[in-house]
Order: structure tokens, then sequence, then C-alpha cells
């Protein structure tokens, strides 16, 4: 199972008191009886890095920082492929709050064939991602 | 030096302490500062190589709940969820 990790479930791995808290930990649990293979965005730990350093510490951002690059997620840069590809999505898409990082994510998403994204943003949904979240309400 | 093997040349910048402590490990083996260093990087490498593995073992989902476990107690309940933290107040 391809797992796109994005940024708010990041979050709320690392913050005890986040409002997605509980959403996912429950997607955590489902996914221990998987095998799934995560995938992150350079986007997207460039916002979680900067998010937790700002509104928590530099410790719990370099936490963050040691598990993406432990071995156990495949790191996407933005390689041009990519990049134009997301700018193609961030000039189609009409909602003012449209970052790149989530164009990006659409991008990566549809090129390498993800199966999900673990994130709660019902804007993915919109754009035609499954969210984590749906597949673990289903079982 | 181990003569016939074929050696790729690397230059290499010390601190001066780390340059005489290496000078001083030398003497004291008896070896040359180049022996020292070849055989310092050989074992870091195999150890980088078993630390990777190690790591490698675990399961993806482990490293998601070290990070719940160690999680930062306090901070914004909005922060996965609010770009403000990002990008500032909306500016109309």
């Amino acid at each position: 199972m391809k797992i796109l990790v994005d940024a708010d479930a990041f979050i709320a791995m690392n913050i005890e008191t986040d409002e997605l808290r509980k959403k996912t930990i429950q997607c955590i649990d489902w996914l221990e009886k998987k095998d799934p293979d995560f995938y992150v965005t350079w986007d997207v730990i460039d916002e979680v890095s900067t998010k937790l350093r700002y509104a928590a510490n530099k410790e719990t951002a370099f936490q963050f920082l040691d598990e993406v690059y432990s071995g156990r997620y495949e790191v996407i840069l933005p390689v041009e492929d990519f990049v134009f590809r997301s700018l193609k999505i961030f000039k189609e898409i009409v909602p003012k709050h449209t970052s790149l990082t989530y164009c990006m994510n659409i991008a990566v998403y549809r090129k390498l064939e993800m199966d999900v994204i673990f994130s709660f943003d019902k804007g993915y949904k919109k754009a035609g991602l499954t969210l984590l979240q749906e597949v673990v309400l289903k079982y | 030096m181990v003569y016939g093997v074929y050696m790729k040349r690397k230059q290499v910048m010390l601190t001066p302490e780390l340059n005489y402590q290496l000078e001083q490990l030398a003497k004291k083996r008896g070896s040359s500062a180049s022996l020292v260093v070849r055989e310092a990087l050989a074992v870091y490498v195999v150890d980088s190589r078993n630390e990777q593995k190690k790591k490698k073992k675990m399961k993806p989902v482990d490293g998601m709940k070290n990070m719940l476990k160690n999680s930062f107690k306090g901070g914004p309940e909005d922060l996965s969820t609010n770009d403000w933290y990002l990008y500032g107040p909306d500016v109309k």
C-alpha cells in the first residue's frame, strides 16, 4: 500500500494536544496491521519542520526530521517534472487558500500512483485523491 | 602503505586537536596517520551500514508510534489545520 503522508498528519503525531490527534492515532493503529510504504514530499518536510520549530521547539522538529530520514520513508524531491505538474495544478485550482505544497502532493500522488494520502484535508478528496481516513472508516 | 593495491587520494581538513590526536595515535601504534584514518573510516562505514539496517528493520508504523510517544506536550491545538502559523493572518 503506497501512502503519501501529509503535513497535518505529521503535526498531529508530534503535538499531543493537536485537534487531529485522535483521528491520527486511529489511522496509525489501522496501519499496524498493514505493510505500508510511506512517501513524503520535500515540501511537506519543509512545512512540518518549520511549523514544529516555531510552535513547539527545535527538538520536536529534529525528531520529525530524524524520522523522515530514517530510511522508513521515500522522500520525494521537487524535481522539474513534479514542479511543472504542481504549478499547473496551482494555476487550475480556484480557492484562494491553496499552497504549492498542496499542489505538489496532488502531483506526486497522481504521478506515482499512490493508494491513499494520510491527510484529513477534504480538499484532496475534491481533487480525486483518497484519504486514508475514508479507508480506515470502512473497516 | 599496501603496495600493489589501488588507492584514491582524498584531502581531508582536520582541526588542530584532531590532527594532534591522530598523530599521537599513529605514533603509538607505529603506523602512519593515513592507515589510522583508513581503519577508522572502515569501522565507521560498517557501523553506519549496520545502523541503517537496524533502522530499516523497524516497521514504518513503529516510527510513527515513536513520534506519538515523544510528542510535544502543549502547543496550539490547530497547528495541523491552520496555515496562519506559516503564512500569517489573512490579509484582505
